[in-house]
């Protein structure tokens, strides 16, 4: 198998809709508030699901924006590049429903090219109900 | 696995839902009449307001194809990279709001590397009665 990949990385905007199950059940919801129409979540709730993405990126320094909705059932969520975390816990549980929450990474250096991203419940807030995690897009603009 | 490095871009396509911002202030709007459900406005609704994203592209010839929302507060909208505009002054204004309108702008010759992409609100249509820019998504299709 050959991949191609670039040496020095671009742009890419990546919207999970169909990845590789690692644990949990995990699918596009569709929701009339959100970006996109909808968002991408693990539906079984639970701690440790995994979903992953073929995802190449060339190497670089990139500003990474994930947008998502928050809710009072959500988890923390790691995204990681070839297991190499890069978003770290993000908690994603909110009193009441809010949609459209942008996180942004400014400074993710990537020394070598990746296959591979992956979304995992990690955790929870105390006040939390249930481990969901979703998101919309994740966008890699490279900066240098 | 092997890896085949090849030049840095081709075709990209970015959903506009997070920039760096110049002047006024900009936030995502959802509309269920809209292509992605949403588009990137300025509140503020003023000349000049402005805002940037990170862009790396191939040097290249590209078609860029921009989708926004027309209506009667709308103003022209000058796009660039690196100060060098490639949309000129495009006029949003339409006595009534017309979703879903595309720009083609064809061969627009871009150099290689990391680039600053700006969306900047310049003048208005003399109908209009104000400044606001409200876009979805720009694509550059590389066709040299």
């Amino acid at each position: 198998m050959t991949l191609h990949v670039q040496k020095d990385g671009t742009n890419v905007d990546h919207i999970p809709i169909d990845g590789d199950v690692v644990a949990g059940t995990w699918g596009f919801v569709i929701n009339n508030a959100q970006i996109l129409n909808g968002c991408y979540a693990n539906t079984s709730g639970t701690n440790n699901n995994q979903v992953t993405f073929p995802l190449v990126l060339g190497k670089g320094t990139y500003e990474v924006s994930m947008i998502y909705p928050t809710t009072p059932d959500r988890g923390k969520l790691d995204v990681a590049l070839d297991g190499n975390i890069i978003i770290n816990q993000l908690d994603q549980y909110s009193v009441g429903v809010v949609h459209n929450v942008i996180h942004r990474e400014s400074a993710v250096v990537i020394r070598h090219p990746t296959k591979t991203i992956s979304l995992t419940a990690n955790g929870k807030n105390a006040a939390s109900s249930n481990y969901h995690v979703n998101c919309s897009l994740i966008s890699f603009r490279r900066v240098a | 696995m092997t890896y085949e490095l090849m030049p840095v871009g081709k075709n990209y396509d970015m959903v506009i839902f997070d920039g760096d911002i110049v002047q006024g202030s900009w936030a995502l709007v959802i509309n269920t009449a809209q292509f992605l459900n949403c588009y990137y406005a300025n509140s503020t609704n003023a000349d000049d307001d402005e805002f940037t994203v990170p862009l790396v592209l191939g040097k290249g010839t590209y078609d860029v194809h921009l989708v926004y929302v027309e209506s009667s507060n709308r103003a022209k909208m000058d796009v660039s990279v690196d100060g060098n505009v490639i949309i000129n002054q495009l006029d949003m204004y339409a006595a009534a709001t017309a979703y879903n309108i595309i720009h083609e702008e064809s061969n627009v010759a871009i150099g290689g590397g990391v680039h600053t992409l700006s969306f900047k609100a310049n003048g208005k249509n003399a109908a209009s009665s104000g400044y606001t820019c409200a876009l979805s998504h720009i694509s550059f299709r590389k066709v040299a």
